[in-house]
């Protein structure tokens, strides 16, 4: 009988080797470890961007676990043509997300150039998606408009309205996915709505508000009467409605006209000045395909000729000079003199004045106890006085309207500066680090809602631009008291064309203000700000300021810098 | 090992402390005062100031007795003495590091030198300090046999020298790696620094000890008075 035996299987060396491959697939791939998250990523409106303006970036996050919310990390770096080798400059945001979708517009600033965005998202350390979105591939430098509701003819009717000259690039929307942040209308010259009634949530209508208080033009089709409509939910929230002093000064040029369109109905037309912005509200026809009706309608001015406050307009791009060490305000250095001299005469003192023995010896080993502990309070303490001798320069544009305040915020570190590093802080919510020896420079947002976003930025200078809200309660009496219960302390001046003149508040704080100097005006250290807004705006005059904004609250090292150069337009008809 | 230590501490503290300590206390203060607390400048003159102390213990100034004294006056071990000089040359270091320590905290504060440089320079100052006093040491009780002799500075001059000029020999010089720390922000060569120091100090410490090892009375380098 032959004797039977088991063999053992054989498999092929191919199946061994697919079967490698899956494992490691599996167990080293990110995307497939995290198989939950999926992520869409585009950046503008209808993919487009505006360059030299801000633009969302819009992300998509799909996923995680019903049961543990899963918190990712977005870290966006924008790469451009200024970008130096070995340099890092990124943006860092935080989402939890728990098994559902979640959408978020991230303002990112589009240098003229264009620039490349690289997004990197991670869960644990570990990345779950990254997505490369090249802006130079979508740029358009002309009037975007968003549209919604209306047909795809009206579209293309309002695209051809400055024609031939430029085309307008209209984009169909949804009133959900209306920005929530002012900076996302940076780029967006028009809107027009069909009047779904009060939908727009709180954040949207502020974001739109500080847009058409800058110079935005919202057209309302088919307005709905009293409070249902989308007009009293825009004016109720910012300013206490139209009735409030400071608005109205800029709400004097309301116009009403009727016409009779192509079909035969009447149209109503009521235009509404909003700061340097327009509301119109027009009862129909939203089906034109006349470019001369929305001509008509939306007044645009050629794109070059067309300045409005908006942050990408008013604070460009900029790189922060170079600046030498000795140009730099020489803040703290007393202090630190003062005590270096101090522990050095001291410690003299003790060797020199107590004979060597036991008592000299404990008042040594106690100075130098004592010294070392305080150290590091003390030169923390110095370092917010001195802040490793980093200028900081805020500007800021005071919206009329209530629409808030667009600043922007540069620092950097000297070209000879010594120090390592340098940290900086927004509120309590949003901070970052310029990091000269690792060669980066990050900026990150705790929260999901963002106050200063990274504008530019490099291995030794960033810069933050934001928009802060302005407290409803500001604006209830005329242009003076408004603006003093902003910036109640601080030198003003006010500049009209030709002269530079400084106002001093009085002790009631009313319209009784001094001249006291003319002329040289040593603390106007942003003159070209005023100068070139003057240009953009010729017909306003200008007041400007040095002081503290109320809620901004900016910290460089351990030392608050909020002191701000503002500037704001005063409505016409106040006495200057 | 314990007895020449304290012995030499107590001498040191009796006759000297006061000098010393001053000189680290003005010399760093000064160049804070005027340069504003910069970095590279305090670590270099605290390397220059550990290098003056690491000779003149090396020399031997300030101890009770000297390192051959030891060996032939007492019952202590060679090895014992040798390395008992190199540890109170390295407890010296440390108390006056410790003493100009709020300085140099304050500096890193100041300038937000990370903590593990700031530890690494100062494991650096330690280790060149020693080694300084260990070639001293070796000059004057090996080479030379002389309690003042020009060989002690001359040797750590050329160790100073040859390690500036030489683009390899560059990261073990103490004064050119500062420079480096702080200017280019190449830390990456701290580390070797130290340990090329180290080794160097066990090295120079060897060479010192082989010559008296064998044991006493035997006068290898001449007859010591």
């Amino acid at each position: 009988m032959g004797k039977c035996t088991w063999e053992k299987p054989k498999y092929p060396r191919l199946v061994w080797m697919i079967g490698i491959c899956l494992c490691y697939l599996f167990f080293c791939n990110p995307p497939l470890l995290a198989a939950g998250i999926q992520v869409h990523a585009s950046l503008g409106f209808g993919e487009y961007v505006v360059p030299g303006r801000w633009t969302p970036l819009n992300l998509e996050v799909k996923g995680g676990e019903f049961l543990q919310p899963e918190r990712l990390t977005i870290e966006v770096t924008k790469v451009d043509s200024m970008s130096k080798p070995g340099e890092k400059s990124y943006e860092l945001f935080y989402l939890d997300i728990s098994g559902g979708v979640l959408r978020l517009q991230i303002p990112v600033f589009i240098v003229e150039s264009g620039n490349i965005i690289q997004l990197t998202i991670k869960s644990d350390q570990q990345v779950v998606a990254t997505k490369k979105i090249n802006s130079r591939e979508r740029v358009f430098p002309g009037h975007l408009v968003l549209t919604s509701g209306l047909p795809s003819s009206a579209q293309q009717a309002i695209s051809k309205i400055l024609l031939p000259r430029e085309p307008v690039h209209t984009v169909p929307i949804t009133p959900a996915d209306l920005p929530t942040h002012a900076l996302n209308y940076d780029g967006i010259s028009a809107l027009l709505l069909i009047d779904d009634g009060p939908i727009l949530n709180p954040a949207q209508i502020g974001a739109l508000c500080s847009w058409l208080a800058g110079g935005g033009i919202l057209v309302i089709c088919n307005p709905r009467p009293g409070e249902d409509g989308l007009f009293s939910s825009l004016t109720g929230s910012t300013a206490n409605g139209l009735n409030q002093t400071y608005l109205k000064q800029t709400n004097t040029e309301q116009r009403f006209s009727s016409s009779q369109s192509r079909e035969g109905q009447e149209e109503l037309r009521e235009m509404i000045r909003f700061g340097f912005g327009r509301i119109i509200k027009t009862s129909l026809p939203v089906n034109s395909e006349e470019p001369a009706y929305w001509r008509d309608l939306l007044s645009l001015s050629h794109f070059e000729e067309a300045p409005r406050l908006t942050a990408g307009q008013i604070f460009p791009e900029d790189v922060l000079p170079e600046l030498n060490l000795v140009e730099v305000e020489a803040e703290g250095k007393f202090e630190l003199r003062f005590l270096i001299m101090a522990w050095s005469v001291l410690g003299f003192t003790l060797l020199y004045l107590m004979k060597p023995g036991k008592m000299r010896l404990h008042a040594l080993c106690f100075f130098t106890l004592f010294s070392i502990v305080s150290s590091i309070p003390v030169g923390g303490w110095l370092n917010g006085l001195w802040h490793r001798g980093a200028p900081i320069q805020t500007q800021a544009i005071l919206l009329p309207a209530g629409g808030g305040v667009i600043f922007s915020s540069k620092t950097g570190l000297p070209k000879n500066s010594h120090a390592w590093n340098l940290r900086l802080q927004l509120d309590a919510a949003e901070k970052g680090e310029i990091n000269r020896y690792k060669g980066y420079s990050c900026w990150q947002h705790t929260l999901s809602t963002y106050t200063g976003l990274l504008q530019t930025s490099s291995g030794r200078a960033m810069t933050i631009t934001g928009v802060l809200p302005v407290a409803s309660s500001s604006f209830g009496g005329d242009f003076w008291s408004a603006l003093s219960s902003i910036v109640s302390t601080g030198y003003i001046g006010v500049y009209d064309g030709e002269t530079w003149r400084q106002f001093q508040l009085d002790e009631t704080g009313q319209a009784s203000w001094q001249v006291q100097t003319s002329d040289t005006l040593a603390w106007v250290s942003k003159k070209d700000l005023i100068k070139r807004l003057h240009q953009l705006f010729p017909d306003y005059k200008w007041v400007y300021g040095w002081s503290s904004l109320p809620g901004f609250h900016l910290k460089l090292e351990t030392g608050l810098c909020n002191k701000v150069f503002w500037v704001t337009p005063a409505p016409k008809g106040v006495k200057l | 090992m314990i007895i020449i230590i304290w012995s030499d501490l107590k001498d040191w503290y009796v006759t000297s402390a006061t000098r010393t300590l001053a000189v680290f206390l003005c010399g760093l203060a000064f160049f804070g005062f005027i340069t504003d607390l910069r970095p590279e400048i305090s670590f270099q003159v605290l390397t220059v100031l550990g290098l003056w102390l690491g000779l003149n213990c090396g020399k031997e100034k300030w101890s009770s007795a000297r390192l051959q004294s030891y060996i032939y006056n007492t019952t202590l071990k060679p090895g014992t003495v040798v390395a008992g000089k190199a540890v109170f040359s390295c407890l010296l270091s440390f108390l006056h590091l410790l003493f100009v320590l709020p300085l140099l905290l304050l500096n890193a504060v100041f300038s937000g030198v990370t903590w593990d440089v700031f530890l690494q320079m100062l494991a650096l100052f330690l280790t060149i300090s020693t080694l300084a006093s260990a070639l001293a040491s070796f000059a004057g009780n090996v080479l030379t046999d002389a309690k003042d002799s020009l060989i002690e500075g001359f040797l750590i001059g050329v160790y100073l020298l040859c390690t500036a000029i030489f683009p390899t020999l560059q990261s073990i010089n103490p004064l050119v790696e500062i420079h480096r720390v702080f200017t280019l922000g190449a830390t990456k060569g701290l580390g070797s620094a130290i340990i090329s120091n180290i080794l160097i100090l066990v090295t120079v410490l060897m060479l010192t000890w082989i010559p008296y090892r064998s044991g006493k009375g035997e006068m290898k380098y001449g007859q010591y008075q």
